[in-house]
């Protein structure tokens, strides 16, 4: 990596941040790409993408990251494995603080993502990896003829116990309320697959084990107002996520959930030589195509505002 | 040759194989990939391994040490120092 001022530099390597390097490296900027070390953003963690236009087999979605990462190498972009853990915007010079070293900068893109919200219980972060998981086709096959549970009432609790079922010889599906919020087809799916049972009304108090893995679950019926322990192998989260912008304290201006704000144009926070792209400040449509569809119109925003310097 | 314990749909899997791809290392050549959801036996002897840990990849050495879910920084210090790759 050298000293100098760069052009431009994009900080995450999801859709947003890997496309937004293929528009800027094209375009002779030399970008460097601090990736962060879970690289490829949210896609790394699922299956069959089959909504990315351009593959009408569908695709898996660790290969079309890592295809977007090839591509945006072979235009010439740098890629760090790294992660940003401060950075400073006051001045014209942007500076990030990568590994204790500091990365000045023209221009930066943010495109930081989400990632999944936890429940924030006892036993949750000591059975990380140990039964506790937030990626079912990841750790899906861990549990074959296990029991396991997944928290969660939207799309995505809908797609991760149908997809346990592959494995698992029983998912129960935990929600607070009394209804979900995922589209009618998932649900549809969900009801009519003998081996989940939908619990509704409850919440997941404390994740149990035997020290080394989970074996259940303390729960309570919000209704009944009744706790009972859940035998259980697994228990994944899905629900919803958080986007990855606390290193960004106050140096750019953030929504009270912590979503970067687009102040002007269409991706420009309220620093001049800032731009946004993707998850980080889109809550609501969420998509891969959307966010690779903002880091392209940030890469363009930052050609425009690196001549406007000149 | 080391071993990758892996499965298809595993994202931090396939991170690593193309990070090894930088190094010319594919199956078969620099490393052996077993995927624990064709070898259901793998899977038990994956959580042996690694205390436990239900987590892919694993990857095994032939010195007998392994890495759970190793970022390709901390793999690729692990291959300097068996001397599988030169810095
Ligand atoms: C299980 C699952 C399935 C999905 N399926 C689909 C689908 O089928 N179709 C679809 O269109 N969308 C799907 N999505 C949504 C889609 O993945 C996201 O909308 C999209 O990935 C957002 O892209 P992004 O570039 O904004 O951020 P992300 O994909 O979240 O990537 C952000 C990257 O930035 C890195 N990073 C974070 N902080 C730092 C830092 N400080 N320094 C350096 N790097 C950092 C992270 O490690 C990450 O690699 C799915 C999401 C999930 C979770």
């Amino acid at each position: 990596m050298s000293q100098d001022i760069r052009e431009v530099v994009i900080i995450g390597s999801g859709p947003a941040g890997l496309t937004a390097a293929i528009y800027n490296a094209r375009a002779r900027l030399n970008p460097l790409v601090v990736a962060g070390v879970e690289y490829g953003g949210q896609l790394m963690g699922t299956t069959d993408v089959e909504n990315f236009p351009g593959f009408p087999e569908g695709i898996m979605g660790p290969q079309l990251m890592m295809n977007m990462l090839n591509q945006a190498k072979n235009h010439g972009a740098e890629i760090l494995y790294k992660y940003v853990t401060k950075v400073d915007f006051s001045g014209d010079v942007k500076k990030l603080t990568v590994d204790g070293q500091e990365v000045q900068a023209r221009s930066v893109i943010l495109a930081v993502g989400s990632s999944p919200r936890l429940l924030d219980i006892p036993g949750e972060k000591e059975y990380w990896g140990k039964g506790v998981s937030s990626c079912a086709t990841c750790d899906g096959a861990f549990y074959r003829d296990k029991i396991v549970a997944v928290i969660g009432g939207g799309d995505s609790a809908m797609e991760e116990a149908n997809f346990l079922t592959k494995f698992a010889s029983k998912v129960y599906l935990i929600h607070r309320r009394d209804e979900f919020r995922a589209s009618k087809a998932m649900q549809e799916k969900v009801f009519a697959n003998e081996k989940i049972e939908v619990l509704w009304n409850t919440k997941v108090d404390e994740v149990k084990g035997d020290d080394k893995l989970v074996n259940s679950l303390e729960i309570t019926d919000t209704v009944k107002g009744e706790s009972k322990n859940l035998e259980v192998n697994g228990m994944f989260l899905a629900i919803g996520h958080i986007p990855n912008s606390d290193f960004l304290d106050d140096q750019v201006s953030r929504d009270d959930r912590g979503f970067v704000d687009v102040v002007s144009g269409h991706t420009n926070t309220n620093i001049p030589g800032v731009f946004v792209a993707g998850d980080v400040h889109d809550h609501h449509y969420q998509q891969a195509i959307t966010a690779a569809g903002m880091g392209c119109m940030a890469a363009l925003d930052v050609e425009k505002y690196l001549q406007s310097l000149d | 040759m080391f071993k990758i314990y892996s499965t298809a749909w595993c994202g931090d899997c396939v991170r690593i194989k193309n990070f090894l791809l930088e190094f010319g290392m594919t199956n078969g050549d620099g490393y052996e990939e077993i995927d624990i959801d064709q070898n259901p036996e793998a899977a038990d002897y994956v959580m042996e391994v690694n205390g436990g840990n239900k987590s892919v990849p694993t990857i095994v050495f032939e010195d007998g040490t392994s890495l759970t879910e190793p970022s390709v920084i901390e793999l690729e210090d692990k291959l300097e120092e068996l001397n599988l790759i030169k810095n």
